[in-house]
């Protein structure tokens, strides 16, 4: 029987239309940082595994958007909240004579994590590039006054027993999510008794560090269509409310 | 109207960022910090833009991928029970698993055949009874993996001899429909890098498509194994999905996309720690449905040693159920669309496998190099080199050769064998073994114990 001869096979290129998005020259590094804190990122430095979150050793002031996330609240709207709060601060600040770099400086934002994957992961690419938006208007002299501090808790609202086993997974889904968003530290402890599950404290941050290598290259979800409309999306109405808290 | 929001700042570019990262790494040097070359001979930048698109448009399936719980018939009634069970609690897909015939009305009674999919994996070829069950579920949704050539790569012999194999699943494919699978999975657990595992399944199926022609390619099907690779796993399947396309076109086939079954490896799975094949499976799921996979089969994290039991079956199947319903992947397929990144991957891969399967067919095809023992000589050296990695902890496997734990025990708990069985039958290739990277370890350790 003659075989076929497949010695000229090509790969079929099925272009699809080229979609510019607005954000795709932005890089890491580099104000807004959307794509990442640091030009680097996971690539010289991990994130910080289970922190103590009181950050005692520096005078950080967190600004949470914890109590939203559980009350359900839109993302934009966690944003919006989250961020005004901070930019409370700075003006109270302002106003008390101390410089924008200082009071940037002392600023760390901690997020609650929910189910929803790439809406967390749009986030805080969202959130850092407001946040410089923000900020640029205070004119701050160093560059890095721009950036947005990250703490990422993964935040387990569903305790229920015969859930117990399933908040493993979602633990990890929602870790994936916050590094893969580019979260500086992570907080994946389960308030959790179950002797099942302590075992995961930090077991499960390890192993997206070293098995799945996602810290290969920063911002690896970049360019996806989907997330970017998303990003988009969030952050055109993140700062439509903004401005609206701004104004009441 | 949305520029308002980015007209702060100035635009940048890749120059810019890899000037950026000179800076940043004050002397350390970017090669050897930042690039990563993986198994199969890529190499991973730190950063992937807009020009890295490749803009390649994959035709994906139809239907949002299904959740499949896999079940073992043992007794036709608690097989029966488990897969009702299975669909009332969501899931969309059954696959059934035998070693050897069975009572099909009592196995299969109430199974609406018509709005799930079914998967039959037979451990053994007879024709009469896979016609028997084909007539009974009677439905386009119906699979069956039958796969002779896998199954002598896999065990090394014919289920009787390459004429009367070839000649059943004539029978078999003049009768039914989705009756040929293409058991890509076996490559991957035996240790096969990706690009391997995408030139092997190609070649694999062209054997196929050779013997019965290009009318066959409708009635195959694939079975690919996961594993911990996230984004090159979901780029796996894609890079497939561009390759078949590719092989058919050569063929005059154009309307087919290919139907993918997948599961989780076991080759990364661990017996010590056996709870961190929880994580494992959880990634692992996530790279199937992001890859576009038809299927999802989950596996539970106690299957190297516990026998099926209801707890571990009920974590495994929610896994997938979570990832459906609350992690908002029912859309999935299409979110891959425009990553830079698993773009340019994707792209590499299909690539170099392509130059895999050409290399293969012009040494006369995939059946005749299992034959000269080269297909399994190639995977063989993937798995030392990969088995190299793991004894130099520059492979890592939580709890095994990582943060382990010296006082676990597990002896007591051991209800199966959870390692490569030696086998004494005379074979007439030398087959692929399935071997997972933590037995010598493991073995190790329970000696120890």
């Amino acid at each position: 029987m003659n075989r076929k001869d497949v010695s000229n096979i090509r790969i079929i290129n099925n272009s699809s239309v080229k979609q510019n998005k607005l954000h795709e020259d932005f890089i890491a590094g580099t104000p807004p940082y959307l794509r990442g804190a640091t030009s680097t990122m996971y690539l010289t430095k991990l994130w910080e595994v289970n922190p103590s979150t009181d950050f005692s050793e520096k005078t950080y002031i967190q600004i949470s958007n914890h109590q939203q996330e559980e009350t359900n609240t839109s993302i934009e709207k966690q944003i919006a909240k989250t961020l005004s709060k901070g930019l409370e601060y700075i003006k109270k600040g302002i106003k008390k004579g101390i410089d924008i770099d200082t009071l940037c400086s002392e600023i760390v934002f901690t997020w609650s994590v929910s189910n929803n994957h790439f809406k967390e992961i749009a986030k805080l690419r969202a959130a850092r590039m407001l946040w410089a938006k923000l900020i640029q208007e205070f004119k701050p002299k160093n560059q890095n006054a721009l950036l947005l501090k990250t703490h990422c808790k993964t935040i387990d609202l569903d305790l229920t027993e015969e859930k117990t086993s399933n908040n493993i997974s979602q633990t990890t889904l929602k870790a994936m999510s916050a590094i893969l968003s580019g979260t500086e530290s992570l907080d994946t402890t389960l308030n959790e008794t179950d002797s099942f599950i302590k075992d995961f404290q930090n077991t499960t941050q390890l192993y997206l560090q070293e098995e799945t290598q996602i810290t290969k290259t920063i911002d690896p979800w970049a360019g996806s269509h989907h997330l970017e409309e998303i990003t988009e999306n969030i952050a055109i109405k993140a700062w439509e409310l903004l401005q609206e808290i701004k104004t009441t | 109207m949305s520029n308002f929001l980015f007209d702060d700042f100035t635009p940048s570019s890749p120059k810019a960022w890899k000037q950026k990262i000179q800076v940043d790494l004050q002397g350390a040097d970017y090669n050897e910090t930042l690039l990563w070359k993986t198994e199969e001979n890529i190499t991973v930048k730190p950063f992937y833009t807009k020009e890295d698109s490749t803009h390649q448009k994959i035709n994906l399936p139809q239907n949002n991928f299904n959740i499949c719980q896999s079940i073992f018939i043992d007794d036709e009634k608690i097989a029966n029970k488990l897969a009702i069970d299975a669909l009332k609690k969501g899931a969309t897909a059954i696959e059934f698993v035998s070693e050897k015939k069975f009572n099909i009305e009592e196995a299969l009674k109430n199974i609406s055949f018509g709005n799930i999919y079914v998967y039959f994996n037979f451990l053994f070829l007879d024709s009469s009874f896979i016609s028997a069950v084909s007539k009974h579920t009677n439905s386009a949704t119906v699979f069956f993996n039958i796969d002779i050539i896998g199954n002598l790569a896999k065990t090394g012999n014919w289920f009787f001899n390459l004429k009367e194999d070839h000649n059943l699943l004539s029978q078999i494919v003049k009768n039914t429909n989705n009756s040929i699978c293409i058991n890509a999975s076996a490559y991957q657990n035996a240790g096969a890098n990706i690009t391997q595992q995408l030139a092997y399944a190609l070649s694999h199926a062209n054997e196929y498509l050779n013997y019965f022609g290009e009318n066959a390619a409708n009635k195959m099907y694939f079975n690919f194994s996961v594993s911990g690779n996230y984004f090159f796993e979901i780029a796996k399947f894609r890079a497939f999905r561009i390759l078949w396309k590719s092989l058919l076109k050569e063929y005059g086939v154009e309307n087919n996309t290919a139907h993918i079954f997948s599961k989780p490896s076991l080759r990364n799975k661990t017996l010590y720690e056996s709870k961190t094949n929880i994580l494992r499976t959880s990634s692992e799921c996530m790279s199937a449905i992001l890859g576009g996979s038809n299927t999802v089969a989950n596996i539970s994290y106690d299957v190297l040693f516990r026998k099926s039991n209801k707890s571990s079956e009920q974590i495994s199947l929610h896994q997938l159920l979570s990832l459906k319903e609350e992690n908002g992947l029912q859309e999935a397929k299409n979110i891959v669309d425009g990553t830079y990144y698993i773009e340019s991957i994707t792209n590499q891969l299909a690539e170099n496998a392509l130059e895999i399967f050409k290399l293969i067919e012009k040494g006369g095809g995939f059946l005749k190099q299992l034959k000269e023992g080269i297909i399994q000589k190639k995977i063989s050296e993937s798995a030392v080199k990969e088995q190299t990695l793991f004894k130099n902890q520059e492979l890592i496997l939580i709890g095994v050769n990582k943060i382990y734990n010296k006082e676990e025990r597990i002896k007591n708990e051991l209800e199966l064998f959870p390692f490569v069985k030696k086998r004494h039958q005379k074979t007439l290739i030398q087959p692929i073994i399935q071997k997972r990277l933590a037995e010598e370890v493991e073995q190790e350790r329970l000696k120890n114990e």
